[in-house]
């Protein structure tokens, strides 16, 4: 449950889906339909004509004006893509509880403690592979992710009341509820992971 | 669960659809390398440097006389364009659902990898069965559960005992979306299954 910004992802997928649709259509046209093709010359001489005329005429070097003008665009807009990246998978939080009781005195509770005593509890379990805890920002309230591998043939139900149970015994220890995720997954490494050792 | 509804909510959506985030780190790559190409021709064209490939002007004409180009390769190119253009908008149109199914506890929301429902109750109907869980396959989608066994040579299996078996599992789980289960007997048993 990261805070990626998904309508961005699928806006972003959508408009380059349709500039690709929108080229394809134009290209095949071009071919196909002879008038396209005249109006597309006609267009296209008038556009680039606009673009070198009066003080656009104005070069540096060989590029003209309007080079220059979609080269600070082009830029620009590879910046606000590298900030998109950049902005992918975010919201983690290493803080889970921060209360002040008076105003003077505050309880924080860092991700180690539940973390430490979630993998205590569930890590010497022979019925998952590996645990993961970690913690995000989840709509202003900062929630656990507890991942666990099950092996082979494990009851999605034992698995849960298994994590449950830790939930509820690190609930006791530090005297509050934090809203979790768990994911009960399976898998390759699940699957080919060695089941006991024999001597 | 129930003191932070909406929370819970988001949580749900978010770990049962796609985020797209592959697809969209990978047309943004793709394009920033597009853009700094066309920033670098027109920086050489600025300096007055020989382009790399093709000048600002000469992209230009270019694409006012793409017509000029063959008009197979045209086609064909413009086919390519179509289909890739027709997949991205299908791709962020979708819900993109993942094979997940959520269950609610009085402690937590657990979100669970159909891989891992499919073969507990693999375990389970070839428990009922009498058969060897390798002799038996599932396979969950989002509505429903099909598992498949293959009998031991000249020993019935009990379809509907199985069937139920599945089925009251599935009820004390309370998965969501609920699943329905459909048990199919193979009807060539192998020896020693």
């Amino acid at each position: 449950v990261n805070s990626t910004n998904r309508g961005f992802n699928r806006g972003l997928i959508l408009i380059v889906g349709f500039v690709l649709l929108a080229g394809g259509l134009s290209s095949i046209a071009l071919s196909a339909i002879p008038a396209f093709a005249e109006l597309w010359v006609a267009q296209g001489q008038k556009l680039t004509g606009a673009a070198t005329d009066g003080f656009m005429r104005i070069s540096v070097g060989t590029a003209t004006l309007a080079d220059i003008a979609v080269g600070v665009f082009a830029v620009i807009l590879a910046v606000v893509l590298i900030l998109f990246i950049s902005r992918e998978g975010g919201g983690r939080t290493s803080t889970l509880v921060e209360q002040s009781a008076d105003g003077s005195r505050t309880t924080r509770i860092e991700l180690g403690v539940p973390r430490a005593l979630l993998q205590g509890e569930l890590s010497g379990r022979p019925e998952f592979v590996s645990t993961r805890v970690s913690a995000h920002t989840v709509s202003g309230t900062a929630t656990l992710n507890v991942s666990v591998r099950c092996r082979r043939g494990i009851a999605p139900a034992d698995a849960t009341a298994i994590v449950t149970r830790a939930l509820l015994g690190m609930d006791q220890i530090l005297g509050t509820t934090i809203p979790t995720l768990v994911q009960v997954g399976g898998g390759f490494r699940a699957r080919f992971s060695t089941r006991s050792r024999l001597n | 669960v129930s003191n932070r509804p909406s929370v819970y909510k988001r949580i749900q959506r978010r770990e049962t659809h796609s985020p797209r985030s592959d697809l969209a780190i990978t047309l943004a790559v793709v394009l920033i390398l597009a853009l700094a190409y066309l920033v670098t021709e027109i920086v050489l064209a600025a300096c007055g440097q020989k382009a790399l490939l093709l000048a600002p002007v000469q992209m230009v004409s270019d694409i006012v006389h793409l017509y000029t180009v063959r008009t197979s390769i045209l086609e064909l190119s413009g086919g390519v364009l179509v289909i890739v253009g027709l997949v991205l908008v299908v791709a962020a149109l979708s819900p993109g659902r993942r094979a997940r199914h959520v269950q609610y506890t009085e402690r937590a929301v657990v979100v669970i990898d159909n891989e891992v429902i499919a073969s507990a109750l693999v375990r389970v109907a070839a428990d009922e069965a009498g058969v060897d869980p390798d002799n038996a396959l599932g396979a969950v989608s989002r509505h429903r559960v099909l598992v498949r066994i293959t009998p031991a040579s000249g020993v019935p299996v009990d379809r509907t005992a199985v069937t139920a078996a599945v089925r009251e599992r599935l009820d004390a789980w309370g998965l969501q979306p609920a699943l329905k289960p459909r048990v199919v007997i193979e009807k060539i048993g192998r020896v020693g299954a």
